[in-house]
This record gives C-alpha cells, sequence and structure tokens, in this order.
C-alpha cells in the first residue's frame, strides 16, 4: 500500500476530515480488528465473513508492556493510525497539530525508534515489542 | 551481599563522633535503600515527640541498589528527616553525583544527628570521617559554601551545602549539591541549619560488588540508547535534552495544569508566551548540564549576560518557574530565573517559595498587609522587582515579613489572620506543588492522602497518568479512559500505586523523569536483580513499595497525624476556574475519595494499617508506637 506522504495523518487532520472512516486506508483496517475501551488492546476479529474470508493466525504482540494477539501481517501503520485515531481529541495533541503540523506521537519497534517514512514498511511478527509514546517534555 | 554494602555511617555531632554501624540485609530486602532506609531510621531512633530542630532528629543521606550502577538515571539519592514543615516524617531526592560518590566511600548512607556546639562540615572520605570547623562558610550562601569546602578539601569530593536560609531556620529551607539540584521539598535544609551543619563532602573509590555485572552492562547499554534515542525523537521544544522540563509549559497550559495567581486563574496569555521554553533557551542561552551517566540531561546551565538579572548558574525547573512565574503573575522570563538562582544561593525551595511569595502577594491586592509592611515594596501582582526584593528578604530571614513569609503559608495566614488563611494553597503545613487539582482530580487526593512527605506531587506522582501518559501496565495501570479524569473512578487505587511506585524508585534510587521516554517498572527491576541477586518478581516489587509506604504511615501516626488532616485541603481546591480546559471543575466528592483509598490501602476507617495488612507485609515488628 503506497501512502500519499510519509506521515499521513496529521495532513488528514489539517483537511477538516472528521472521520477516519473516510479514509480508504481506515477502511481495511475495522474488517481485520475490533475495538474494545481500552483503546490499545484489540481482539481478533471473528473470522466469519471478515477479510473476504480469510482465516487469521494470531500473533503475540507487546505493546506498551501487554502482550496481546494480532493478525498475522499486521503493519506497524495500522497500529500507529488506531493510536493516533484514540488520541485525536486530546487536548495537547490537538495543539501541537495546531501550532507545528504534526502530533509528535513517538513509535519505537523492538526497541528501536521508528521513523514515520518508515511506519507503512514494517510488517509485525510474532514476538515483537511496540511501544508508542505521546509527547511529555516534564513536570516536576 | 550484593548492590548494597549494608552499612552505615552515624555521625553524632553533640559528641564529634563518626562510626560505622551495619544492617541485615532483610532491612534492604524490606526498604531497599533511599527513602526507604530514612524512614528507617526515623523508625529507629526517632521516638514519638521528636520534632525537626530537636537535635534526636535523624537527617539520612541514602543511596540504594541502583546507585553506581552508571545507568542512566541511577544518580538520584534521598535525604530524609522530620519535617519542619509538615512536622512529620518526610524525604526529598537530588541527582548530580553526591549519591554516587557517597556510595563509593563504602556506606550505604550517613545518618546525622546531635547538634555540634558550632558550625560544622562532614568530610567521608573512604571509610574514615571526620567532622571539621565551618565557622568561616557560616553565613556565606550554599555555593560559596560548596566553593569553600571543595578548596579546603581537594579535589574529587562531591558536596551538599545549606545556605543563609538553611542557617536561619526558613521551613521550606532545601539542601543543594554541585550547584544544580536541591533536595527541595520539606525543609531538609532547616533540619541541617538546625544541627549546626554547613555542608557534608564526600570523596570514594570502593566500588560496591554487584550480582551479575554483565547483565548490567548490558541492561545499560540497551537502557542508555533506548531512552537517549526516544528523547533525540522528539521535535525540540520537547527535548529534556534542549529544555530539561522547562518544555511541560507548552503541554500542560492546554491541559489547564498550571498554577496561575495563586492558582485562581486558568489562562495568562503573556506568561504562556514570554515563559514559553523556547524563550527559555533563547533568553537563557540553555545548555546541556548533565548528572553523571545520564543520556536524558535534563539539567540545564544557564548565562543571561547583561541587565539587573544577569547571571550565570542553575536554569529553573519547570515546577520553579511555574510557582515563581505563572503562580505570581511574573512574565519576564529572566527576572523568573534569577530570582530562582537566588533561592537557590540561599537554600530555599523554589516551589514553597513561589506559593508563598503569590499568597503574599494576594493579600497585598486585599489588603491584609500594605507597603508599610513590605519594605516599602509594591507587591502587586506581576511585579519581577516584588519578586526578586522579597525573595532576598526571605532568605535573609529580614525582620518583619520576610521573617513570616520564611514560616510558610500556613503560620503567616495563622499569623496575620483576616481570613488570610483562605488563599493560603498549603496542606498540613507545606505548600502544593503546580499540578493543577482542576485538571485531573487524582492530584487533590494525592495531596490530601500522601505519606512519604505530606503534600508532594512526586511522592505520588499519579498526575502523571493525564500529563504525562504514564502507565504502570505491570502493577495494573494499562489503558484509562478520558472521563476519568475528572470523576474517582479508580482514582484511589491509581492512587496508592503511584505512592507505592515513588517510594520504591526513590528507595532503590532512580531517576523517575526516565519513565517519560519509555522507562519502565521492569526496567527496574532487572536492574535491582541484577545488582542484587534477588531474583525478585514484579510483585515483589510492589511489595516492596507497601512495606515503605507502611512504614511511612506507621511513622505519620507517630509523630501526630490524625485522620482530620487528610481533609483539611485548602479552600481554593472547590473554588473553580472559569474558562479554559478545566473550567468548572472541582474535585467534588473528595472526602469519599479519601476514605475510599484507605479502604484499597487496607487502611481502617481512621485511616491505619489494618492488622491484616501488617501480617500481609510482615511488618508487625513496624507496628509499635
Amino acid at each position: 500500500m503506497m501512502l500519499a506522504e510519509a506521515d499521513p495523518v496529521p495532513s488528514m487532520v489539517r483537511a477538516g476530515i472528521q472521520s477516519f472512516e473516510d479514509n480508504e486506508l481506515f477502511k481495511n483496517l475495522d474488517s481485520r480488528f475490533s475495538r474494545n475501551d481500552a483503546f490499545s488492546h484489540y481482539a481478533i476479529a471473528s473470522s466469519e465473513g471478515q477479510g473476504g474470508g480469510e482465516s487469521f493466525r494470531p500473533m503475540k504482540i507487546t505493546i506498551n508492556s501487554v502482550e496481546q494477539n494480532f493478525p498475522a501481517g499486521t503493519k506497524l501503520i495500522e497500529l500507529v493510525i488506531r493510536v493516533r485515531e484514540a488520541h485525536r481529541d486530546n487536548p495537547v495533541l490537538k495543539s501541537l497539530v495546531e501550532k507545528t503540523g504534526k502530533d509528535h506521537i513517538t513509535f519505537s519497534h523492538n526497541r528501536r525508534v521508528v521513523k514515520p517514512s518508515e511506519y507503512g514498511s514494517i510488517e509485525l511478527k510474532e514476538g515483537d515489542e511496540v511501544r508508542w509514546m505521546l509527547p511529555y517534555a516534564g513536570g516536576s | 551481599m550484593k548492590g548494597v554494602w549494608g552499612k552505615v555511617l552515624k555521625v553524632d555531632l553533640t559528641n564529634g563522633t563518626c562510626k560505622a554501624e551495619t544492617l541485615p540485609e532483610q532491612t534492604y530486602q524490606y526498604f531497599l535503600g533511599g527513602a526507604g532506609l530514612a524512614a528507617y531510621y526515623m523508625w529507629k531512633e526517632c521516638p514519638a515527640g521528636t520534632t525537626a530542630f530537636n537535635p534526636a532528629n535523624r537527617l539520612t543521606f541514602a543511596g540504594g541498589p541502583m546507585t553506581g550502577l552508571k545507568q542512566t538515571g541511577a544518580a538520584k539519592w534521598t535525604a530524609g528527616a522530620i519535617s519542619p514543615a509538615i512536622h512529620m516524617n518526610a524525604d526529598s531526592a537530588a541527582t548530580a553525583s553526591f549519591g554516587i560518590e557517597m556510595k563509593e566511600t563504602g556506606f550505604d548512607a550517613i545518618v546525622v544527628y546531635g547538634r555540634s556546639p558550632k558550625p560544622a562540615y562532614v568530610v567521608v572520605q573512604d571509610g574514615k570521617a571526620r567532622i571539621k570547623d565551618a565557622r568561616k562558610f557560616w553565613g556565606k550562601d550554599a555555593y560559596e559554601t560548596e566553593d569553600g569546602i571543595k578548596e579546603a578539601e581537594g579535589d574529587g569530593f562531591e558536596v551538599v551545602t545549606i545556605g543563609q536560609a538553611g542557617e536561619r531556620l526558613v521551613r521550606y529551607a532545601n539542601i543543594q549539591t554541585h550547584k544544580k539540584s536541591f533536595l527541595g521539598r520539606c525543609g531538609l535544609g532547616a533540619v541541617m541549619g538546625s544541627k549546626m551543619l554547613k555542608g557534608i563532602a564526600v570523596q570514594g573509590s570502593q566500588n560496591c560488588p554487584v550480582h551479575d555485572a554483565a547483565e548490567i552492562n548490558r541492561l545499560n547499554k540497551d537502557l542508555n540508547r533506548r531512552v537517549a534515542e526516544l528523547d533525540a525523537a522528539q521535535p525540540e521544544f520537547l527535548q529534556f535534552k534542549r529544555l530539561g522540563t522547562a518544555g511541560a509549559t507548552e503541554l500542560f497550559a492546554p491541559q489547564g495544569n498550571l498554577p496561575i495567581k495563586n492558582y485562581s486563574l486558568a489562562r495568562f496569555p503573556s506568561g504562556e508566551k514570554n515563559l514559553h521554553g523556547r524563550e527559555y533557551v533563547r533568553l537563557l542561552n540553555a545548555k546541556p548540564w548533565p548528572c553523571k551517566y545520564c543520556v536524558m540531561q535534563c539539567h540545564n546551565l544557564c548565562e543571561i549576560k547583561k541587565g539587573p538579572y544577569a547571571y550565570k548558574g542553575k536554569g529553573p525547573e519547570y515546577e520553579s518557574f511555574a510557582m515563581m512565574g505563572f503562580n505570581t503573575m511574573v512574565d519576564d522570563m529572566e527576572a523568573v530565573a534569577y530570582a530562582c538562582e537566588l533561592a537557590n544561593l540561599y537554600s530555599m525551595d523554589c516551589i514553597s517559595l513561589g506559593v508563598v511569595i503569590a499568597w503574599a502577594m494576594e493579600s497585598y491586592e486585599k489588603g491584609v498587609i500594605s507597603q508599610k509592611d513590605t519594605y516599602g515594596l509594591d507587591l502587586k501582582w506581576g511585579s519581577a522587582e516584588a519578586l526578586v526584593e522579597i525573595t532576598k528578604k526571605i532568605g535573609e530571614r529580614a525582620d518583619g515579613l520576610g521573617y513570616l513569609l520564611g514560616e510558610g503559608c500556613k503560620i503567616a495566614s495563622d499569623v496575620l489572620g483576616k481570613n488570610s488563611g483562605d488563599w493560603a494553597v498549603q496542606m498540613k503545613g507545606q505548600e502544593i506543588a503546580a499540578h493543577n487539582w482542576r485538571a485531573q482530580y487524582i492530584s487533590a487526593l494525592n495531596y490530601c492522602t500522601g505519606v512519604a512527605s505530606g503534600p508532594n506531587h512526586e511522592r505520588g506522582n499519579s498526575q502523571h497518568i493525564w500529563v504525562a501518559h504514564v502507565r504502570l501496565p505491570e502493577w495494573g495501570i494499562d489503558e484509562v479512559k478520558t472521563e476519568e479524569r475528572w470523576s474517582w473512578e479508580k482514582a484511589p487505587e491509581r492512587n496508592a500505586i503511584f505512592h507505592d511506585y515513588c517510594n520504591v524508585i526513590n528507595s532503590a534510587c532512580h531517576c523517575k523523569f526516565h519513565e517519560f521516554r519509555g522507562y519502565t517498572l521492569t526496567d527496574m527491576l532487572n536492574s535491582i536483580n541484577a545488582s542484587t541477586g534477588w531474583g525478585w518478581s514484579i510483585q515483589d516489587l510492589r511489595t516492596c513499595g507497601e512495606r515503605i509506604t507502611t512504614l511511612q504511615k506507621f511513622l505519620n501516626i507517630r509523630y501526630g497525624w490524625q485522620k482530620e488532616h487528610d481533609f483539611q485541603y485548602p479552600k481554593r481546591f472547590m473554588e473553580p476556574v472559569h474558562e479554559g480546559p478545566a473550567a468548572g471543575k472541582i474535585p467534588v466528592g473528595l472526602d469519599q475519595a479519601i476514605l475510599e483509598y484507605y479502604r484499597v490501602r487496607e487502611w481502617d476507617e481512621s485511616g491505619r494499617p489494618t492488622q491484616q495488612l501488617i501480617k500481609r507485609l510482615g511488618m508487625g515488628e513496624f507496628a509499635g508506637e
């Protein structure tokens, strides 16, 4: 999947897209995940009627120290978009996007910080560790 | 024993003696070191009735099993004593290199008691200690004293000192080291002054044996790289390395977390513009000034080259310039930085100082005090001149208002009357820090229920769930819902977890700021196990935190805590602001949340640990009065 630019999400916000469901990339995600209240916990969608009848082999990925099941073939960009969508009402991030054009959420994969241009190219594997971090500067 | 020496230095200033004392490993397994060890010595040697300025008060400087591991963040160390602000046990933490050097002398801690007949300083060097004459330093500021002691003792010493405010018993006097790190809160500098102790110098060359040196090296390489990388991935205006904690105002303003005009306002546009992180770097010429081994490098060396506020030295932290700037409405970055550095020289905590000055400004506005009380100063909101000059008066303990303000805003308002207590933003005698309870209700609960150091934003830093998105998934704090920010849903339980978490960090001796760059409980656990060989689980770490909290609670009770103290929160807690992200938010239901916190903690309805808890933690020995 080719992305229009390295980090599409903030441009979508700037363009005033209110719903990520408007976005082609996001439409494919919903069929693969169901979302519960704790947004970083992803349960495997029932294989019935999902994704053209594919069956999903779950794999264990650790997200911010919590192990979770994901369908095989999940890409990092799919998590990135989910995390950003879950935080889109965060006043700090809205302020940052307004001032800088970016939300500055940082993602690391297997203990290495990932550049936004690489989000789309990383396919997650069994045992991978993903960490995401909201921008923070200190406060003591 | 690995990771700790099992040995502390006891310094008796009354009799002029120094001797070593051994401790069993179980003491460290129960209380780790740092804050836990300081609490242990208060429990062991300060009976009921001991007060802050009584010679019997123990002032303990302690490292922990992480001290000296050469890991980023492991320069932290802690001191504790009975506090003259809250009149109960308290601890405070600092960094730079003192803790590491102290451990290299062959001691895990230095426990000071008694009172010297004349001003003194202590020198500890590779297992030996002497008490020396400090009369030539008495009356000098904290930095000049450090320079003087280093000159007297030679190269390679790390030093802690107090300035005039500590000598003259300002209740929120601090202790400084290396001219950049401070045991800020709870008035430990005044305890030191009450003992006629002007400084301590340490120098050592001994490496404490560890359980698995290869594993520590491996952990260090991974953690140091990971933390540095995460900081570097942030935009420049949010990097610790660039701004320290000053960048926080950028993120706290949209959350309503800033303290503005003695916590009475929601917005301060000129402050947000002029006290912005970018201005900090530009006007103060901030450069990194790291602690030993640290890759985050959040301390800044600043320089204002000309003008009335010219200085070169420590750049203010978020709390310092939030309280001295936003809270007093002074939006002149240079004046705020200069006033903070003055406070450092005198050795005063900028958090308490900023709240006290804001209280005085509000008192002046309301006519409780007038210009005849303020040495002719026009003590109006936003006056940079007033901020700087009144700081000097307090540090010098000038007769009149300066002296009174050095007692803190609780005592000052008790003395002045005229309902001035209504705007004294303090609890139990200590001023509230720069995390606004209106931005997240859990802050109010934390301030009311903290046992380590009274109302303290870093003894229980649960506000970071919201303002910094910190999670402790290993201990059950994973994802949270936005609406929980202004509710009591799960707040008592989360508050308890963060109290134990802060106790573990301040006792193992690691820097909490690393939590902002992905450092986890598992990382800490692995480091403690590699140092000590104890083979702890993540639950063992939590149990240790509970033990330290429970010991502190026993001490609170011993030194006079009553249940009603937890409910005597400032009147301002229930006064809303009318604009901004926290408009209308007041922590209604706080009383019930406190009672629920007791229940979650396995304390009874009177706020005392139950027998069930005492048995579960194996603390029967510590439970008696």
